[in-house]
């Protein structure tokens, strides 16, 4: 494979998504060791995709209300082809439909003094992340930072969500929450200054806490926006001092 | 499906649908009209739906198949050709654009012909694999790679020169030159 064909097929690649190592890329990447140039290029295009990525990200701007239309579409028997969505009246009428439902299921689910044992953990791992020192392992390299995370025997991140680039690494700290381990992961974030994602693992939460598989949760705790969720068998908080909109845009993909 | 798992997957997937839907629609009501379509279907569909982790290819695919059917009864977006063609575009800069509004980028990115703007849309969502992009399309692999190149070449010469994204007409575009190019379309 030469230099030109290499080109052709890195422009394709997206980090974070796609292996360099599969079948389809291994080949142009083990011509990109070889040519100084090529690297200097594919540097140079791989930083105006993720300046385009971001200005699509920013340009889609979720129109309010949509969801619920959406989730009630699902409950709504259609009697013809697409026309009742395009009735204001009933889209209001079934999401109003949905929204009782789903306030009146939250309502059961919530016992009255069941202790909301996430929403604690969640306030106090945020206000203990805001103590100095902030960091208590400095260090920009992240394969350094799990090193050490793994030495201290608490979680690391199986992976760092898609927006959140290795290269945003300042350090580590680890805190103490009801006798478990939890990871604090600084990461510069440009302007805003930065951002905390906390690890924790293997905590069965109780309805108010984010669930396996489903959307990120949103809220403000501690002066901070905070956007939590679980997957892989921990669950993570992301904390920063900026919109819930930023933060959000942080998880996209 | 049960109930409760489709009110999971509108919360996991409305938002990457709604993204893809805008890319395809210029407005924001007829993207907001797709996204609902498409999880209606989803919602009749959920018993036939097996496999969760095929889950978002199947929508994002269901969705384009909507979009696919407005445009041949309705003709809501008119194609935009493509003309002459144009080779050794210079990268893109990233501060340049950074300078550009987002709205610009995305009125960039719809003033592509479909054909590529489709592949080059999902691309920069980071939502789906190659195999799951080309199934959506119905294209090998190696077509929506070389149709992803061309689109950014497109995109590029748009934002280098912003006029050209305020209005339809002839959009230069680069020849599929090299041998490599040539094998995938």
């Amino acid at each position: 494979m030469n230099s030109e064909q290499a080109r052709f097929i890195l422009r394709v690649f997206r980090p974070g998504v796609d292996r360099p190592d599969a079948p389809e890329f291994a080949q142009a990447f083990d011509r990109l060791r070889q040519d100084p140039e090529l690297a200097e290029w594919f540097e140079r295009e791989m930083a105006g995709d993720a300046a385009i990525r971001r200005k699509l990200s920013e340009a889609v701007v979720f129109p309010p209300g949509l969801r619920e239309p959406v989730a009630a579409s699902g409950k709504v028997v259609r009697t013809g082809p697409r026309v009742w969505w395009r009735r204001p009246t009933l889209v209001a009428l079934a999401a109003s439909v949905v929204l009782l439902l789903a306030l009146g299921i939250q309502h059961v689910r919530r016992e009255p003094n069941r202790s909301e044992v996430f929403v604690a953990f969640r306030e106090s791992v945020v206000t203990a992340g805001q103590e100095k020192p902030h960091i208590s392992f400095m260090d920009s390299s992240l394969p350094r930072v799990r090193e050490y995370l793994q030495s201290q025997r608490v979680p690391d991140p199986p992976a760092l969500p898609a927006r959140l680039q290795p290269g945003m690494i300042k350090g580590c700290r680890v805190l103490e929450w009801n006798g478990r381990k939890v990871s604090l992961i600084c990461l510069d974030f440009g302007e805003q200054g930065h951002v905390d994602l906390f690890v924790i693992q293997d905590v069965a939460w109780d309805p108010t806490g984010p669930r396996s598989g489903s959307g990120p949760l949103m809220a403000q705790t501690g002066g901070m926006n905070t956007v939590s969720w679980t997957e892989n068998g921990c669950t993570y908080i992301l904390a920063a001092k900026a919109s819930p909109e930023a933060l959000r845009r942080l998880l996209s993909v | 499906m049960e109930d409760s798992r489709y009110e999971d997957a509108v919360s996991q997937l409305y938002e990457p649908a709604y993204r893809f839907a805008r890319s395809l629609a210029r407005s924001e009501s007829d993207a907001g009209e797709l996204t609902q379509e498409a999880f209606s279907r989803l919602f009749e569909k959920r018993d036939s739906i097996r496999d969760e982790s095929k889950m978002k290819s199947w929508l994002f695919t269901t969705l384009y198949r909507v979009f696919l059917g407005w445009k041949r009864r309705e003709n809501r977006w008119p194609q935009v050709e493509i003309g002459e063609a144009e080779a050794d575009l210079p990268q893109i800069d990233p501060q340049q654009v950074s300078r550009c509004e987002a709205a610009d980028v995305l009125g960039a990115l719809h003033a592509i012909e479909e054909r590529y703007r489709v592949p080059l849309a999902l691309f920069y969502m980071d939502d789906l694999s190659y195999e799951e992009i080309a199934a959506l399309l119905e294209v090998p692999m190696g077509t929506v790679m070389s149709r992803i190149s061309r689109g950014k070449d497109a995109l590029r010469k748009l934002l280098a020169e912003p006029k050209a994204s305020s209005g339809p007409g002839i959009l230069p575009f680069p020849p599929a030159s090299t041998s490599t190019q040539a094998a995938h379309e």
